[in-house]
């Protein structure tokens, strides 16, 4: 079945070897390749979302806590929620994320630290370690789904050990990332 | 204040073998997401009702009465 690329930029003529013709309703165009590839890049949902150096505090032990992701480096599609849900909705299609983590505070040694996808509201992937060292741990998981345009995916960490843990801010330690691939 | 999850850590109970605490971070605190242990809860106000979500586009429709034709 015949699909139709709308919104491309045609180009005034065929100059080069690497150009195609393409036809809209009735009037034959052509557009580069390169012009081509630049709709297919900006066409596909991506974001990447941080915490903007706010360290979020105060997890408590033992517990799963979606982590929050209040700015957004970009997000083309809009799909992800940076101010109610922190979550991303991509449209359907194959998708893929990664999440990366660094819990500074409550690190005991010979506890298991996990973070975790969570899809529609439930626990999905997960990447989990055990502290060897007092300090801070650093956590991350990455995975590969196909949507069906409703699904949506939030990122949960756990800490075991006693007391309450916090999440390093800095938008370089903690990050929320996904594209269609 | 103790948390949670390390009350119940406290009285005996095992982190994700027994029981999932969990904090959506709305605001409402940390919560029983799921109680496994044979044992009764000890807080059972804290668990809440697990989140419902609708059922996948391609599961199979639920049974409806209703618009079965088979009479009764």
């Amino acid at each position: 079945m015949a699909k139709k690329i709308s919104q491309l930029v045609a180009a005034s003529a065929a100059a080069a070897a690497n150009e195609y013709e393409i036809n809209e309703a009735g009037t034959s165009k052509k557009v580069t390749g390169a012009q081509v590839a630049t709709y297919v890049r900006s066409a596909g949902a991506a974001f990447s979302a941080n915490k903007n150096g706010t360290n979020q505090t105060g997890i408590a032990a033992s517990t799963f806590t979606k982590l929050t992701f209040g700015t957004k480096a970009f997000d083309n599609g809009a799909a992800f929620d940076n101010t109610t849900n922190h979550r991303w909705t991509p449209p359907a299609g194959r998708v893929r994320m990664s999440a990366t983590a660094q819990m500074s505070t409550g690190v005991v040694v010979g506890s298991v630290y996990a973070i975790a996808l969570y899809k529609n509201s439930s626990l999905w992937k997960s990447n989990s370690i055990y502290a060897t060292v007092a300090g801070d741990v650093y956590l991350s998981v990455t995975a590969l789904d196909n949507a069906n345009g409703t699904d949506f995916y939030e990122v949960f960490v756990l800490g075991a050990g006693a007391g309450t843990k916090d999440i390093v801010g800095n938008a370089n330690a903690t990050w929320f990332d996904g594209e269609q691939v | 204040m103790t948390g949670l999850a390390e009350q119940l850590i406290a009285l005996g109970f095992r982190c994700l073998d027994d029981f999932v605490c969990q904090d959506d971070s709305d605001g409402r605190g940390p919560y029983i997401r799921e109680w496994k242990s044979d044992q009764l809860c000890p807080f059972p106000e804290a668990v809440r009702a697990p989140i419902l979500t609708p059922p996948p586009s391609d599961s199979p429709p639920f049974f409806d009465p209703a618009a079965d034709g088979s009479g009764q």
